[in-house]
């Protein structure tokens, strides 16, 4: 009987996720076909150029990078012309003939075929190379990009090996000629897998959401000549970073060049060009290894920064060691080092920067760096070290050793602003800030002044005083409008109007100049106060209170309501305020709602008890909590207690919890901490939401990263096991669509939220609701540049627990990724 | 401040015009005046306010300090004719809830009657 899991198939590609399969083999497969011929080509321009004109003439073939460069603006001006696809099909083809004519005219030898042969070969791969990493940009988004990277290279690196075998087996038994021929007859072959990318990923101009409309880019690209990719680089800070680095790059990887072979050419007796075949093929070899099992386990756990450095640092160590100890073996490390990395690490550490730029800047920056910077740099070696030759004393290697050290400590400097500039653009990227809803109503909309308007309206037919009463609070706080002014003075007819009419000496000659107007306002309300600051006015009311209050001629409930609101308008110390309490008690929930929220402008702590337990009422609890939140932080211990108070209400602590997270103090949020520990269910909730609150008002309050992430990873387990428990029969068989996701929109949603509150107390919360608001619109590119953010931000081991829960699964996957993390959720470290 | 009194069926009618404010009191104040005739034994008091063109909270406090000596002695402070502006002001303070506010002399006089 067969046990364990079946076959799986197609079988599982690294990095590659379910549906991208198609694409990343046929990417993997024109690189391939890409890399292995100019393989060939390669090791026969290194034999060729140093059988016939010696290593001491190389810095000359380094030179005719400009020749290099030139070819690069011309097909810059070919590319704004034509789409991706064809001007790579035309490439091809002109390359394949060509490739075929130089197997007859490498034959006739000569030195200047070869320094031909070397700049035609130096052409072909860089155009080439920066025609599909383009369509490579063009058609895959970060995220894709960064999981397709590693398996795609390996590609290319693997086109590298075959055609590094082929020239190392074949080279001592084959004319050059031959070789050649199988080398184009290969480029001939590319477009057909180019024509199957085409059908399985249409596309290849552009894919950015905020790109322009079709016809303004058209109309863009056709100008992207030349002169607007140099104008591109130079107007943009990062893509002059990135313009520096590979300028410090083609130095570089030019005296390497030299450095490496000139020992070789001293060392090594025999055929070269098998030399150069073998030596391609086992640094590819290495590369690819590098590439499979390196890059992206790199990019995973210490993100693109990491990346950048590691090539750099490895080649300091090579070069520093070639420089003290000239010997075959080193010589072949550091240029083998070099190159592998440069195939591997560092072109996807370089694509990966370019990732962030709007398709329209890329290509032109691309065009400008990848195809004449590059080259410009290599002329530029060239001429450093032809320089160095013309001196009475040619340069040792120790001095381009040198040399190279400070390009390479220059090189790494640049290399970690890139780090830094890259996960700025990609923030940036991302749509919007993300505000609580709650904050966003209180930014947008009055929410005292709404509800002073309804209680106006409201009161309006009922009574005169307390219509008033609402009326001098609007004035109070200036919040009297002239919309709402109009619309109360348009009923002339009721008396009550009137009154506020001659307020405003709105009398024939129309409304009064809204100076006027504010000046009347001011006086009212400076009246009113002097009024009740009055003795006799206190004395009248008391009598007037005691009546209407107490015993058998106790007014009706209108009249207890009116009370109950100008007791919240009295001066600081009036006595009559403590007839307060009594309302707070009243058997009218309208009275209680009016006493309330004079209790409220008060803050007397006598009062508190009673508000507290007003809390959970189901239609006093606003009220009760807004009266509470206008305390301010004098009452946080006392909200604390109650929180904590285990035997308290539920419902009352989650008022007190978000109450604590209105008022937001440090005393608040350590409150709020403890309670989270010890709180569960919707409490616990309310707790993390009022947390998140506290965040969300930016103040300078401390937030234990540590303690939140203890909290995470107990979020991370109640997602993972509410899924695993619920959605096998919530969510199967999966035939909703994509949008219904349920940890994105569907029933789990609230679970995911709860552990962006979480990280969003552990990490820049802004960047965690940023990156949020864009995974939730769902949009393949939204959601891949959120990805990249979160990416870039958290520690490799919340990642590792977060991402299954962002990324698109299948049920079935999704199920066995949250059961493998559930059982080593462990400890997330910061 | 201009204050004139006449009497109509044992009601003692307070004629009053002019701004009443702190800053512009007559020789005697209203409070004063309506004390006098508290002291006389006069409790019925109607104050007119049709003339009055501005009054202050010192204004408001004067009516409150008279209507307390009337209640105190167990007689009548009516009030007539003032200005929509000032009603505003009681309403606001409840006074309108206290004092006993009519739009007419004659309504007022009126109700002195029915007491």
């Amino acid at each position: 009987m067969r046990t364990g899991r079946p076959l799986q198939w197609p079988p599982r590609l690294p990095g590659v996720k379910r549906g991208e399969e198609t694409p990343a083999v046929l990417f993997f497969s024109l690189f391939f076909l890409i890399t292995a011929p100019f393989s060939i080509f390669k090791s026969i321009r290194d034999a060729s150029f140093l059988t016939e004109l010696g290593s001491e003439n190389l810095p000359l073939a380094y030179a005719t990078a400009f020749f290099v460069g030139l070819a690069v603006a011309l097909q810059a001006k070919l590319q704004a012309r034509a789409p991706r696809r064809v001007l790579l099909t035309w490439s091809l083809v002109f390359f394949s003939l060509t490739g075929a004519a130089f197997a007859f005219l490498l034959q006739m030898s000569g030195k200047w075929m070869a320094l031909a042969y070397w700049v035609w070969a130096n052409i072909l791969i860089v155009s080439l190379m920066t025609q599909f990493w383009m369509l490579v940009n063009d058609i895959f988004n970060p995220r894709e990009a960064k999981r397709l990277i590693g398996f795609v290279g390996s590609g290319g690196i693997l086109g590298g090996i075959a055609g590094g075998l082929l020239t190392g087996f074949l080279a001592k038994s084959f004319p050059v000629g031959i070789m050649l021929l199988g080398g184009a007859l290969l480029l001939a072959a590319i477009p057909v897998i180019l024509r199957l990318t085409g059908r399985e990923r249409p596309g290849g101009e552009s894919r950015d959401f905020s790109a322009p409309e079709a016809g303004d880019r058209a109309v863009s690209m056709r100008q992207a000549g030349f002169k607007s990719c140099f104008d591109t680089v130079r107007r943009n800070g990062y893509l002059r970073l990135l313009a520096g680095i590979v300028i410090l790059t083609g130095l570089i990887s030019t005296f390497i060049d030299w450095q490496s072979k000139a020992v070789i050419e001293m060392t090594v007796r025999g055929h070269l060009a098998s030399f150069f075949g073998w030596f391609n093929a086992g640094l590819l070899v290495f590369s690819f290894f590098l590439q499979i099992l390196g890059t992206s386990r790199i990019v995973d756990r210490h993100g693109i920064r990491s990346l950048l450095l590691f090539y750099p640092a490895l080649i300091l160590v090579f070069t520093l060691g070639l420089s003290v100890w000239p010997v075959l073996g080193l010589a072949v490390a550091l240029k083998g080092g070099d190159k592998s990395l440069s195939y591997s690490i560092n072109q996807s550490a370089r694509e990966l920067l370019y990732f962030p730029i709007a398709p329209e800047q890329r290509v032109r920056a691309k065009v400008f760096i990848d195809m004449f910077l590059n080259r410009f740099s290599r002329t530029a070696g060239a001429l450093l070290l032809l320089a160095a030759f013309a001196l009475p004393w040619p340069p040792a290697l120790q001095a381009v050793g040198i040399l190279s050290v400070l390009a390479l400590a220059a090189w790494i400097a640049l290399n970690l602003k890139a780090a830094s500039a890259y996960v700025r653009i990609v923030k940036d990227k991302l749509r919007g800030r993300w505000d609580r809803g709650d904050r966003e109503v209180e930014t947008k909309v009055d929410v005292d002044f709404a509800k002073t308007v309804f209680d106006l309206l409201e009161t309006r037919r009922r009574s005169p005083v307390l219509f008033s009463l609402h009326l001098y609070d609007l004035i109070r706080k200036k919040k009297l409008t002239p919309d709402l002014r109009a619309m109360l003075l348009s009923e002339p007819g009721d008396p009550r109007f009137t009154a506020l009419g001659s307020l405003f000496d709105a009398g024939a000659e129309g409304a009064a100049s809204a100076a006027g107007i504010e000046a009347q306002e001011a006086a009212l309300e400076e009246c009113v106060r002097e009024i009740m600051e009055l003795e006799s006015y206190g004395q009248v009311m008391e009598a007037y209170l005691a009546r209407a209050l107490e015993g058998k001629g106790k007014e009706d409930s209108v009249t207890r309501m009116e009370i109950a609101k100008t007791l919240g308008l009295m001066p600081p110390r009036s006595p009559l305020v403590r007839r307060l309490e009594e309302l707070l008690e009243d058997e009218s929930e309208e009275v209680v709602r009016y006493a309330l929220e004079s209790a409220g402008r008060w803050g007397r702590r006598e009062h508190v008890p009673a508000l507290i337990r007003r809390l959970d009422h189901p239609r006093l609890g606003d009220a009760a909590e807004e009266a509470l939140e206008n305390y301010g932080p004098r009452i946080t211990g006392g909200l604390i207690d109650v929180l904590l108070d285990s035997s308290e209400n539920p419902s009352v602590r989650s008022k007190t919890a978000f109450l604590l997270g209105r008022i937001g103090n440090q005393d608040a949020v350590d409150g709020l901490w403890h309670a989270l520990g010890a709180a569960s269910g919707k409490l616990r909730d309310e707790v993390l939401d009022a947390l998140d609150r506290a965040r969300s008002a930016g103040r300078d309050i401390r937030f234990d990263r540590n303690r939140a992430l203890a909290h995470l990873a107990e979020e991370f387990k109640r997602v993972y096991r509410t899924f695993i428990a619920e959605a096998p029969t919530r969510d199967a068989p999966m035939r909703r669509r994509k949008k219904d996701d349920p940890l994105r929109t569907g029933w789990a949603a609230g679970l995911v939220l709860g552990v962006f509150k979480l990280l969003g107390l552990a990490y820049p919360r802004e960047d965690v609701f940023k990156a949020y608001k864009n995974w939730l619109s769902g949009t393949r590119e939204s959601v891949a540049y959120a990805l990249e953010l979160l990416d870039n931000s958290l520690s490799k081991s919340v990642r590792d627990r977060l991402f299954p829960i962002l990324e698109d699964y299948s049920l079935k996957d999704r199920l066995r990724l949250f059961r493998s993390r559930l059982k080593d959720v462990g400890e997330l470290k910061s | 401040m201009d204050i004139k009194k006449r009497e109509k069926n044992d009601i003692t009618i307070f004629d009053i015009g002019g701004e009443i404010r702190r800053t512009d009191i007559a020789e005697a104040t209203l409070h004063e005046l309506v004390k006098d005739q508290l002291d006389l034994g006069k409790k019925h008091i109607l104050l007119n306010f049709d003339k009055v063109e501005f009054i202050d909270s010192f204004g408001v406090g004067e009516i409150l300090a008279s209507y307390i000596s009337t209640h105190n002695l167990g007689g009548h402070l009516k009030i007539a004719r003032i200005s929509k502006k000032l009603f505003l002001v009681f309403q606001i303070t409840m006074l309108t809830k206290v004092l006993e506010i009519f739009d007419e002399e004659e309504l007022a006089l009126q109700s002195f009657l029915k007491e």
